[in-house]
């Protein structure tokens, strides 16, 4: 009787579980680099409708965050400046520059400028700015050095599991009070820093929560 | 053993029960109607306009099949945040800002404390300054704010029946403080 299956079909069992086994690897790759936020958000550097500048007014001339997002401190949003913000200086500084025409006319106008949104945690995610400020977590831990950006883009993750490691172990983050707003600030002496932060854990009675209901309320 | 019954064929002019009809088209049997019936589905339904199922299937299977490769390039919608132009004095956007006010019921004025977000209010409270009432408040005063939500609230300014414009609502206060300035507003009462 002649052979129905010839001799290479020996082998085929061996090569259909490791082909399955790399195209499972490559798939499952494949998803958690391009479809996680790590992927699909950072880097995210849309074009603004005035092209500000971050690194001429927060480093070159050494704006505080807060002349602009002047509520960061008090309120959960942290707001983005009205038009009369920006008019406070620029009614004297560079009057005619074609860069500032929207915000001119949204002055006249009384139309707001559309900033087009970076940083967007879901609805289903409470987020406080002024409790994270007014506890010594600086800007840069969630918007990364914006004090360096000519354009802002979109620098950390903000996943779930992003804040949740910050969240677990805050002194690795926390900062004295006074160089919250100073985004390029390092510690001295980071060993002493860690032992300071520790105690500033205790003493400042931060307690983030690590439970759902923290965030998802 | 089988016994096929088969009903004999209604011999012409045989009556073969009520004639019922099913809409006035058909009692009337008019002609577009027949067509109608005869098409089964209204015109353009039955066919697609030169394409034929098999070629409908190939486009449907190939659009999912892009739909597919297209994933990767799905972000989340462009979103804005549009500022004040000019913010005013006192808002802080986040947090909510409360305003007293007062509120006519039929008996008497209600003290009330307004919690209002982005100039929405949301809630309603009774002043505590106001001790006869020791903050309390009524339930149809505290249900109140959500007819400034009511879909059927009135859109526009009426006089009796009349629809009037906003102007004309000016002018008529206007008239209206003219004549209770003499006796500074002695004897009239909004409610």
């Amino acid at each position: 009787m002649a052979n129905i299956f010839p001799k290479w079909s020996n082998a085929l069992p061996a090569k259909v579980v490791l082909a399955f086994f790399v195209l499972a690897v490559s798939a499952v790759a494949g998803v958690t680099y391009y479809f996680t936020p790590a992927y699909s958000r950072v880097g995210y550097m849309p074009t603004q409708p005035v092209a500000f500048n971050h690194y001429l007014h927060a480093e070159q001339l050494g704006l505080d965050c807060r002349y602009c997002h002047s509520f960061v401190d008090v309120s959960g949003h942290s707001n983005v400046p009205d038009a009369a913000s920006c008019m406070a200086c620029h009614s004297q500084v560079r009057r005619e520059s074609p860069l500032l025409a929207p915000v001119r006319e949204s002055y006249a106008s009384g139309m707001p400028i559309e900033w087009v949104r970076i940083h967007q945690v879901p609805d289903y995610v409470y987020f406080n700015h002024a409790v994270h400020v007014n506890r010594g977590i600086s800007c840069v831990e969630c918007h990364g050095n914006v004090n360096q950006m000519e354009v802002v883009w979109h620098d950390k993750p903000l996943t779930m599991a992003w804040c949740l490691e910050c969240h677990r172990a805050p002194e690795l983050a926390i900062r004295p009070l006074d160089q919250v707003y100073n985004l390029n600030w390092t510690p001295d002496n980071p060993h002493a820093h860690l032992e300071w932060a520790v105690e500033a854990v205790v003493n400042w009675n931060v307690n983030p929560p690590q439970s759902c209901s923290g965030c998802h309320r | 053993m089988k016994i096929e019954v088969t009903h004999p064929e209604p011999k012409p002019g045989e009556p073969v029960g009520a004639q019922y009809w099913r809409s006035l088209d058909e009692y009337a049997d008019r002609p577009e109607f027949k067509e109608w019936m005869h098409r089964e589905f209204p015109q353009g339904a039955s066919e697609l306009d030169g394409v034929n199922r098999r070629h409908f299937l190939k486009i449907m299977a190939a659009s999912f099949a892009v739909a597919g490769v297209g994933l990767t390039g799905c972000r989340r919608p462009e979103s804005y945040i549009l500022p004040f132009s000019k913010q005013p004095e006192g808002s802080i956007p986040g947090l909510p800002v409360y305003f007293s006010s007062s509120m006519p019921d039929g008996w008497d004025n209600l003290p009330l404390v307004v919690e209002t977000h982005q100039h929405r209010p949301t809630h309603l409270e009774g002043n505590p300054l106001y001790q006869p009432y020791g903050s309390g408040l009524t339930a149809q005063a505290s249900a109140s704010v959500l007819d400034l939500y009511d879909p059927d609230r009135m859109t526009s300014s009426y006089r009796g029946t009349r629809r009037i414009t906003s102007a004309q609502v000016r002018d008529l206060l206007q008239e209206t403080a003219d004549k209770f300035a003499p006796t500074r507003g002695q004897g009239l009462r909004f409610w």
